[in-house]
């Protein structure tokens, strides 16, 4: 049962945590579609020292008649990515340069992921055009890496993330493309010229890279089978949705059925969305998927879908039964808090630590001009945050605190805990202006984050299943990904939310590498480094 | 029809000529000739609703709806309520999904004919689609109290309630909207989906297994919503084939938006192909567009063009005669018309046309002076005359003309 603490404050600490990064997206009379879609968010541990840092995605310079061999310019600083260290006294200092982070190309996703598993955090940042690698080398110092790892990619790469899904120890790497476009198949779409519609451009293959260890990667898309099932994707993340102990590939896709690529064990993956019931909305309708997350929000032990969409639409809520993902927006209440927005950033994520995975959003319209054509919808909105009392969802965003107040053109989101307060906090990108950061200090319930350190297993534990049960019997379940959400990374520590409840009975993680491991009566309100048993 | 016969009552005497013209044109199935006449009602008295109204039910009877719309605004334009106005233009942009476009028509016609149970059913619609859902729920009440089985009311009522969770409120409705209209998939396929999500699955398939043999068979989601309830009955193999079934109807779908957009870019490339020169090629793409757009008049009337530049007489004519009869009312597909049955010396059509286009657009000279050199041919040189002396007047910078008016003068 739920408790029944109100919602949490959470304050608007962008000012004080010195953070000026503005994304820029360099709008220009042409309307490209990459214009309008943001730039993603980062929160990773750069130099080791055991706060999280932050690290944009940005644009690059474009000009009108820019043709498909164009590669937009990113040489003045004010297109570059930036990594913001976390100075543990809640501000954030610049240090893009030292990190050799300003990066290539138009921008647009991030990932997180020690592919080389020496306990440092990686980044692939994903591009118009191509993509990059950058290795950690420590002290939050990057080196390009990219030729030598293989990853380059090529067209419009969107979200990415680090999945270990032939469990073998080394980190693999997914990557969503959207269409088929460049800058030279932009086409008048509109009077004036506004943003097409992805039906206008045909869908693509997503990338699938196996890690071979040491961040270098081999191209097995087509191997995977994974270019037998093109997409428009915007968002991907990562669970074992059959409980199979193989992860699955879940691909947000924009205004095309959704997809879920479930792992054959054999280093293939079979494209069942359709089948499972995750496809379409519970009208057999395309949406426009753009942020994703799979988690267990009813704690029945197997994850669940949330994927949100544009205005109109309302957000897709797929519970996981009896083997199919039900719809469930309506009578969850998704779908009546949802309907008059447009969703990008998303996780499941316990912002009260009730026990209750509650569901955060950063919202706004694709269009710019979208109160003229349609003077009900807003280009600039506020975020939702929407409470999970038991499995049904209510829209708490007025009473959430004064960011929810707040307008803007909300993109990218990342979550994670900047202080390590044990309340999960929120860093939202937003469209051609400064990015959000919501502070949480919902620490009054109790709380647990759970940091896997793999040894046989990746490095990260990325992959692992964890299960908690409390004294009352209750059950939690986790999964140890960075993935997730609209062009961002997340801190890989998997948290949980505890009540009034002081300690944890049994805590379960099942490694990517076949290994159980259990801990009893583990106390609450702590950083519990889980570190993989040998055998 | 009742439009018709409100529009014949209440025409102005002065011009009632023209219009009485025009609807005798029009009750003897000539399109041409009673959008003449009812123009020339127009010209006399601009202000001739009941004109306009004809004009647009003739374009709307030929699946012409912009040309429709134009006419329904014109009335709008006259007289603000006017509720057959409001009532077709609203029909018009419901049918082609604009529903920012027919909200402000049902919202005056709510308000004009406040009895009429389709308008506030109508604007219920519009409100639910636009996620207005109290102001739906209004809408669709009010259509309820003046007609408690109006299935659309009940339908779109049980649905809008079925949706936001109120299913003690909703179920009713379906079910009487089901027995209302036990022929319509619609009611099946909504009492269906509701029965799904309250997790009744055997009386949601039985409802759904109806629409799908019924007039639903070719709606995909009928498929998906029955997919759904052999899911949730744990029919594994039912479900598979409805999933196929709803994959292959939205493959169709999909397939026929495909090939507009082919059509779209090959249009384009025809157009570049002909500034270019190519015009066989040209040709080929368009033929290749109308495919995918048989109906569109435009594209037809680009056929005739060029087959009738390359020469290819019959084909042409087919292709303008095609145009002409969804687009009656545009001249420039009878001067097209006129000029391709003079260049095949059939001078009789030749001149029909040209002077149904004359009269159609009676400012465009290279009209009169094509009018002028058929009536030449046919002997009749006074009106020859008559006819480039307009051509002249119209474009007397012209020269080539004025050199046919010459010629065309008897000598002395």
């Amino acid at each position: 049962m739920s408790s029944a603490s109100p919602p949490a404050p959470f304050w608007d600490a962008t000012a004080t945590s010195k953070i000026d990064f503005v994304s820029a997206a360099s709008k220009t009379s042409a309307k490209y579609l990459i214009e309008a879609m943001g730039g993603g968010v980062a929160m990773m541990d750069a130099d080791g020292d055991g706060r999280l840092d932050l690290f944009f995605v940005n644009g690059a310079a474009l000009k009108a008649g820019m043709t498909a061999t164009d590669r937009a310019d990113k040489s003045d600083p004010t297109f570059w990515n930036r990594l913001y260290r976390n100075q543990g006294d809640g501000t954030f200092k610049d240090i893009t340069e030292t990190a050799g982070l300003r990066g290539s190309g138009y921008g647009q996703g991030v990932a997180v992921g020690d592919c080389d598993n020496d306990g440092r955090a990686d980044l692939f940042v994903t591009a118009l055009g191509g993509n990059t690698l950058y290795r950690n080398k420590g002290g939050a110092v990057f080196e390009d890496v990219t030729a030598q790892a293989g990853v380059t990619g090529d067209g419009w790469s969107t979200s990415a993330g680090f999945i270990d899904y032939d469990r073998d120890g080394n980190l693999d790497l997914f990557v969503a493309r959207y269409l088929n476009w460049d800058y030279g198949k932009n086409k008048p779409c509109g009077e004036p010229q506004a943003y097409c519609h992805p039906n206008e451009f045909a869908p693509v293959t997503h990338l699938l890279y196996r890690g071979l260890g040491g961040c270098r990667f081999v191209d097995v898309s087509a191997k995977a089978g994974i270019t037998k099932s093109p997409g428009k994707g915007l968002g991907v993340a990562f669970q074992d949705v059959d409980h199979d102990g193989w992860p699955d590939i879940f691909v947000a896709n924009d205004s095309f059925p959704q997809q879920l690529f479930r792992n054959q064990r054999d280093g293939t993956f079979e494209e069942i969305a359709l089948a499972m019931g995750a496809a379409y909305d519970e009208d057999g309708n395309v949406f426009a998927g753009m942020g994703i997350d799979v988690a267990d929000y009813d704690n029945d032990g197997v994850p669940d879908l949330f994927v949100n969409a544009l205005a109109n639409q309302g957000y897709a809520l797929f519970r996981n039964s009896k083997g199919l993902l039900q719809h469930v927006s309506a009578a969850s209440g998704v779908a009546a808090a949802s309907k008059l927005h447009s969703g990008w950033g998303t996780k499941f994520f316990d912002f009260d630590n009730d026990g209750w995975k509650d569901v955060f959003v950063a919202q706004g319209h694709v269009m710019d001009n979208i109160e003229i054509t349609q003077p009900g919808l807003r280009y600039r909105e506020t975020p939702l945050l929407l409470r999970n009392d038991g499995g049904k969802f209510a829209d708490v965003s007025a009473k959430a605190g004064l960011p929810f107040q707040g307008e803007m053109a909300g993109r990218g989101a990342a979550f994670g805990d900047l202080n390590n307060d044990g309340a999960v906090d929120v860093v939202v990108s937003a469209n051609n202006a400064a990015p959000r950061v919501f502070r949480n200090g919902a620490a009054e319930n109790g709380w647990l984050l759970i940091d896997t350190v793999g040894t046989k297993s990746n490095r990260d534990g990325i992959g692992a299943t964890v299960r908690i049960q409390t004294a009352s019997g209750r059950e939690q379940f986790g999964f140890v990904s960075t993935a997730g959400s609209y062009l961002s990374a997340h801190d890989k520590r998997v948290h949980f939310g505890l009540g009034r409840e002081r300690e944890v009975k049994l805590l379960e993680i099942r490694w990517p590498s076949g290994i159980v491991q259990t801990w009893k009566n583990v106390p609450a309100n702590q950083i519990f480094v889980a570190r993989e048993a040998a055998e | 029809m009742n439009l018709l016969l409100l529009a014949m009552a209440l025409a102005a005497p002065d011009c009632g000529k023209h219009f009485a013209a025009g609807m005798d044109a029009y009750q003897r199935k000539n399109p041409a000739e009673a959008l003449i006449a009812l123009r020339a009602a127009i010209q006399c008295d601009p202000k001739m609703v009941q004109a306009h109204l004809v004009i647009a039910n003739l374009h709307a009877e030929r699946g012409n709806g912009a040309e429709a719309l134009g006419a329904l605004l014109e009335v709008l334009r006259i007289e603000p309520n006017n509720v057959l106005a409001l009532r077709a233009g609203s029909n018009l942009y419901l049918r082609n999904g604009l529903h920012t476009k027919a909200l402000p028509l049902l919202e005056t016609l709510v308000v004009a004919a406040p009895d009429s149970v389709d308008a506030h059913a109508d604007l219920a619609g519009v409100y639910a689609a636009g996620g207005k859902r109290e102001a739906a729920e209004k809408g669709f009440r009010r259509a309820l109290e003046l007609q408690p089985d109006y299935f659309p009311a009940l339908a779109g009522l049980g649905n809008l309630l079925a949706r936001a969770g109120d299913n003690d409120a909703a179920m009713p409705l379906l079910r009487r909207a089901v027995q209302v209209l036990p022929a319509a998939y619609e009611g099946h396929f909504l009492l269906g989906s509701a029965l799904n999500r309250l997790g009744q699955f055997d009386e949601a398939r039985a409802e759904l297994e109806l629409a799908s043999t019924s007039s639903g068979q070719n709606e995909p989601q009928v498929f998906y919503q029955l997919a759904r309830a052999f899911g949730g009955l744990s029919m594994a193999p039912e479900r598979k084939a409805a999933l196929a079934k709803f994959s292959a109807l939205t493959k169709q779908e999909k397939d026929n938006i495909e090939l507009q957009r082919k059509a779209a870019a090959w249009i384009d490339e025809a157009r570049l192909l002909l500034q270019a020169g190519d015009l066989e090629t040209a040709a080929a793409r368009l033929e290749l567009a109308r495919e995918a757009k048989p109906n569109d008049p435009t594209l037809l009337f680009r056929l005739a063009g060029l087959n009738f530049d390359l020469q290819r007489i019959d084909v042409a004519r087919e292709y303008v005669q095609a145009a002409i009869s969804i687009s009656p009312a545009t001249w420039l597909y009878h001067y097209l018309l006129g000029l391709v049955e003079q260049n095949a010396n059939r001078l009789t059509d030749a001149r029909a046309s040209l002077e149904v286009a004359a009269k159609l657009q009676p400012t465009e000279a290279p009209v009169f002076n094509a009018l002028g050199q058929v009536l030449l041919a046919q002997g009749e040189r006074a009106e020859a005359v008559a006819a480039f002396e307009t051509a002249v007047k119209l474009a007397p910078a012209d020269p080539a003309f004025r050199q046919n008016l010459e010629s065309a003068k008897p000598r002395r």
